[in-house]
């Protein structure tokens, strides 16, 4: 193990010095500039001023615009991305925990299902997100409990344009891959509206040679992976002269799947989910003086329908409905020296309806008060502490996030460090799935330490930015479904206690010729998570399953003459372990994917791109879940005009 | 100002090296780690077969793939997964059960619907025979010839008559007689077919027909509805015993009529995973609650009420099947359920009582065959 662990080192400083990523802001103001009439803010901050955060580019969302956030986080970040295949269903876990402790935030509001807890990421498209912010670890509690692992929180901003500006996509790619997308935005007199409009479609039918069903190998085609996706988001913004600000966003996504089988199974029965979710969101945000202000209300209604048929006569049918209504209030205040100070109380109501769970139908209240107080000692030395109480039902309970930065060298060296605790309540399936649902389930409690390393030197017009954190979480009563009585009934329980520790790492380098851009970024993260609990199994101190211990990417981005760009990427993930005891495993695959693009003036009002993607570049077999082959080498051309 | 910075950050890499380093195994003792793996073998491809003594059939984790057999020879050598390292690929996902027929070993898997056939002595793979029904195939019986029954554990329940010499012009599932429920172990004994599962069938092997399908009764008229993977056996004096959830039935095969019915509700049987199993000389029933294995005299048949075995360890396992070697003893699988590990076999004497060996095999072991 330390042979592995400065092995990773070695690897470390050898992708600082030549390669290395992260999401510079200052990318992101190069891109701005490509649309000069589209003026962006930057989301505000969900965790402490000491905690890891990665920011996604603008740039990146935008070369990305019609992909979902799954391929995208799992391009650009450290972080773990388990999928089913393209389309198919996509979580994502931090620093080596479960996808059910990453949280997930949309405009600040959680959006994880309350009956299923993990959020399936392929469900969002790039196109409707403008900014994306990753917390690290459990600090991240605006917007409830529930991150031990992490926590996404993706904005739509309030772009105002001086003239109407629309944005049409369109794309086609291999396996009969259809993506159109439409984005509309008109302002005047501090009132914006945005439409944004989403469709996708694939046959999702690629070949691949099955080497694990029998003994003679066979090539096949992909098998019901069949997918349709459709969004629409409508933005409101207004913003007086005061500078108050009021929203109110509607986004509906709707997605009809078929659901590939694992290759290693005779696949006799077809299975499909159709899933639609209204999220609407109004808020109102005032700033006087030292006071700031901000009340939102949200209603979110997502459905998720199963069948299961074969033949003609059989067929299985599952229903699930998932509402939840949410208030949020902040209010701030910076009105006294080096102090600032800030409290959010949070209220919400989850309500399912299934034929899966107990009396068809259950419902939770939840209730947290948070307050925050951040001190400025010095210009270089902050400090912020931060306390939950929050009531589910009756039954209250705290957490909290302390952290602090200090800028030790200048712009050369910036120390920060977070310690939070912070609990995860059992999913509404976790204590009421009939049968084998648990109502005396506690709830996962997790303890976050890091401690974060940042430089960002400017030299001969070479900027570098390199971040490195190490961590450790300690989760108690990780949950746990497992067979009970007969065995045909499984049951959640308080099962393990999870370690995990390792180190995440980040640089970019950027830097300009006369014609040229040029902007190398590179990711690495290192997760040890192991059980801790003793159950003489020989699981104790062996890695989690699905969690890989060594992950990285690297990417190189090049401009010429701001007309021609060039996107280089390539992903790697170790091998992940398929049981407890780590005596099987999946293989490790590092993926490449190379684009080129033009952009080109049809007129002063009328811009134009034309690029070409070439995903998995190599033609790689890989499976991010075993058994279930991702696609091989496809191809991807997008024209999109912008009019301004 | 420049010298000083250097050495704070050559100061806080050295903290930052340290701190990965502590990376390192993290407690990694574990109350099994002391007891040898039985992997004694010097290659994991190693041939036993001349000197093979049992094969576990290890069910793997649903939906992984892990399936797999592990080998235990007379001299006590273990060899795990062999049929995977041998022909590179998985044998499939949910292993059920290892039936010898001429010189062949078949191994149905659930979840990947099909029966892997291949070759006792080299584990290369011969075929997969794909089942293309919505079926859960469990357990197989030599019909004679080249036929086989196959059973299945889905609630709409089929005996499937499969070919094992099919071909382009013969199917592999010749034809299926519908139960409605499911169905596991089988047995052939005066020329009858006897299925367990939800219901104990009888059927004329002649025949084989859903209308000559008969269902055993107890002495109520009530059907007797078998322990889900426990066997159907047959003592030396031709009579057939079943268990179920609470009672061991005698059967007559001539008459297809219990003979004797032994309430064992005492000893706290597992509805599920409870067993029975007969001594090489046919003279003794095993019947297992959990790790308790009580006995019971064929020719006097009556009420245990002392286990023979009972061995006290880590309760949170869980027997998932008890069987009884050629030499009279004791095999337990045990598994901890929420554990997806290779789990052990343990192996008692019915005479003291005590373990004689232990081994760990694959994930979910779940069937013995004794060679």
């Amino acid at each position: 193990m330390p042979y592995k662990a400065l092995t990773s080192i070695l690897f470390f400083l050898l992708l600082a010095t030549c390669v290395v990523s992260a999401q510079s802001q200052k990318e992101e103001e190069i891109i701005q500039l490509e649309e000069a009439t589209v003026a962006g803010q930057k989301q505000e901050s969900q965790a402490g001023i000491g905690s890891k955060t990665t920011r996604i580019s603008k740039a990146e969302l935008k070369r990305n615009a019609t992909r979902s956030l799954s391929e995208l986080l799992l391009e650009t970040t450290p972080i773990q991305i388990k999928s089913m295949g393209q389309g198919a269903m996509a979580t994502a876990s931090f620093r080596g925990t479960a996808a059910s402790h990453t949280q997930v935030l949309w405009n600040g509001i959680s959006i994880n299902p309350p009956q299923l807890g993990s959020f399936d990421f392929s469900q969002v498209p790039i196109y409707f997100v403008d900014d994306i912010a990753l917390y690290h670890g459990g600090s991240a509690q605006k917007g409830g409990s529930g991150s031990l692992g992490g926590t996404v929180n993706f904005t739509t901003d309030h772009l105002s344009v001086t003239k109407p500006y629309v944005s049409i996509i369109s794309e086609y790619a291999s396996n009969n891959t259809f993506t159109e997308a439409l984005n509309l935005r008109i302002s005047k007199g501090g009132f914006t509206s945005s439409t944004r409009a989403y469709y996708q479609q694939s046959d999702n039918d690629y070949r691949y040679l099955n080497k694990v069903y029998s003994k003679d190998p066979f090539m096949e085609r992909r098998k019901d992976a069949d997918y349709k996706q459709a969004g629409l988001m409508q933005e409101f913004y207004y913003e007086s002269t005061k500078g108050d600000k009021l929203s109110l966003i509607g986004w509906w996504q709707y997605d009809d799947r078929s659901l590939p089988q694992s290759i290693i199974v005779n696949a006799t029965a077809s299975e499909q989910s159709q899933s639609s979710n209204i999220r609407t969101m109004a808020s109102y945000e005032s700033m006087r003086n030292a006071h700031h202000w901000k009340i939102t209300g949200a209603y979110l209604d997502g459905t998720l329908d199963y069948q299961r048929q074969f033949g003609e006569m059989d067929k299985t049918e599952n229903h699930n409905l998932n509402r939840s209504w949410v208030t949020q209030a902040n209010y701030s205040y910076t009105g006294i020296n080096r102090l600032n100070l800030a409290a959010n109380f949070n209220y919400r109501y989850d309500y399912i309806k299934s034929n899966s769970v107990e009396d068809g139908k259950q419902s939770r209240n939840t209730f947290s008060s948070q307050f925050t107080a951040q001190y400025k000692v010095s210009n270089r030395l902050d400090f912020e502490g931060q306390t939950t109480l929050e009531t589910i039902g009756d039954d209250p309970s705290i957490i909290y996030n302390i952290s602090g930065r200090y800028r030790a060298i200048d712009e050369y060296l910036t120390l920060k460090a977070s310690n939070s605790y912070n609990h995860r309540n059992p999913t509404l399936n976790d204590l009421y799935w009939a049968p084998g649902g648990n109502p005396d389930l506690q709830a996962e409690r997790g303890y976050s330490w890091d401690i974060t390393a940042m430089s960002e030197p400017q030299f001969w017009g070479i900027y570098l930015l390199l971040e490195a954190t190490y961590y450790h979480m300690d989760i108690k009563d990780w949950i746990m479904w497992i067979p009970k009585g007969n065995g045909y009934i499984w049951e959640p329980v308080n099962f393990s206690n999870v370690i995990s520790q390792g180190m995440e790492a980040n640089a970019t380098i950027r830097f300009s010729t006369n014609n040229t851009r040029h902007i190398i970024t590179g990711n690495y993260g290192y997760a040890y998570s192991v059980d801790n609990s003793s159950r003489g199994d020989n699981t104790k101190g062996k890695q989690l399953p699905y969690i890989p211990r060594n992950r990285w990417n690297a990417g190189y981005k090049l401009w010429v003459m701001d007309k021609i760009w060039g996107n280089y990427n390539a992903s790697f993930t170790d091998v992940r372990y398929t049981s407890a005891d780590e005596s099987y495993e999946t293989n490790a695959y590092t993926i490449h994917h190379i684009e080129i693009g033009y952009d080109f003036k049809l007129s002063n009002t009328v811009k134009s791109s034309l690029s070409l993607k070439v995903e998995n570049l190599f033609d790689t077999y890989y499976e991010s879940t075993q058994y279930y082959p991702m696609p091989f080498r496809m191809f991807f051309g997008r024209l999109s005009f912008t009019i301004n | 100002m420049l010298r000083n910075m250097k050495s704070k950050i050559q100061y806080l890499g050295v903290l930052f090296m340290a701190l990965l380093i502590s990376c390192s195994d993290y407690a990694n003792e574990d109350t099994d780690s002391a007891v040898p793996d039985g992997d004694v073998l010097p290659s994991d491809t190693s041939d036993v077969s001349d000197r093979l003594r049992a094969i576990i059939v290890n069910e793997g984790h649903f939906g992984y793939g892990t399936a797999s057999l592990t080998s235990l020879s007379t001299q006590g050598e273990v060899i795990h997964d062999r049929f995977r390292k041998v022909n590179d690929r998985p044998m499939g996902d949910v292993a059920q059960s290892l039936t010898k027929i001429e010189n062949r070993y078949y191994v149905p898997l659930n979840n990947s619907k099909k029966i892997e056939v291949f070759d006792p002595k080299t584990y290369e793979s011969i075929e997969t025979m794909s089942i293309d029904e919505d079926v859960i195939p469990m357990y197989i019986q030599h019909l004679g010839g080249d036929s086989i029954a196959l059973t299945d554990q889905s609630m709409r329940g089929q005996l499937m008559i499969v070919d094992i010499n099919h071909g382009k012009e013969r199917p592999i599932v010749r034809r299926s007689i519908h139960l409605g429920h499911r169905s596991f172990q089988m047995c052939i004994k005066n020329d009858k077919l006897w299925v367990g599962g939800d219901q104990l069938l009888v059927f004329d092997l002649a025949t084989l027909t859903k209308s000559g399908m008969r269902s055993v009764k107890n002495s109520s008229g009530g059907i007797l509805r078998t322990i889900d993977f426990s066997k159907i056996v047959e003592d030396k004096n031709g009579i057939l015993w079943a268990l179920t959830p609470s009672t061991l039935y005698s059967i007559d095969p001539k008459t297809e009529r219990t003979i004797d019915e032994i309430n064992l509700s005492h000893i706290g049987l597992n509805d599920w995973v409870s067993c029975i199993d007969i001594s090489p000389n046919k003279g003794t029933l095993y019947v297992n609650a959990a790790r308790k294995v009580y006995t019971i005299d064929v020719d006097n048949p009556e009420k245990p009420s002392k286990p023979i075995i009972n061995p006290t360890r880590d309760d949170r396992r869980t027997v998932y099947n008890m069987s009884v070697s050629k030499e009279n003893t004791v095999f337990f699988c045990e598994v901890l359920y929420g554990s997806i590990s290779r789990a052990r076999i343990y192996e008692y004497s019915p005479e003291s009582g005590e373990e004689i060996s232990q081994f760990k095999a694959g994930i979910f072991p779940h069937f013995i065959h004794f060679e």
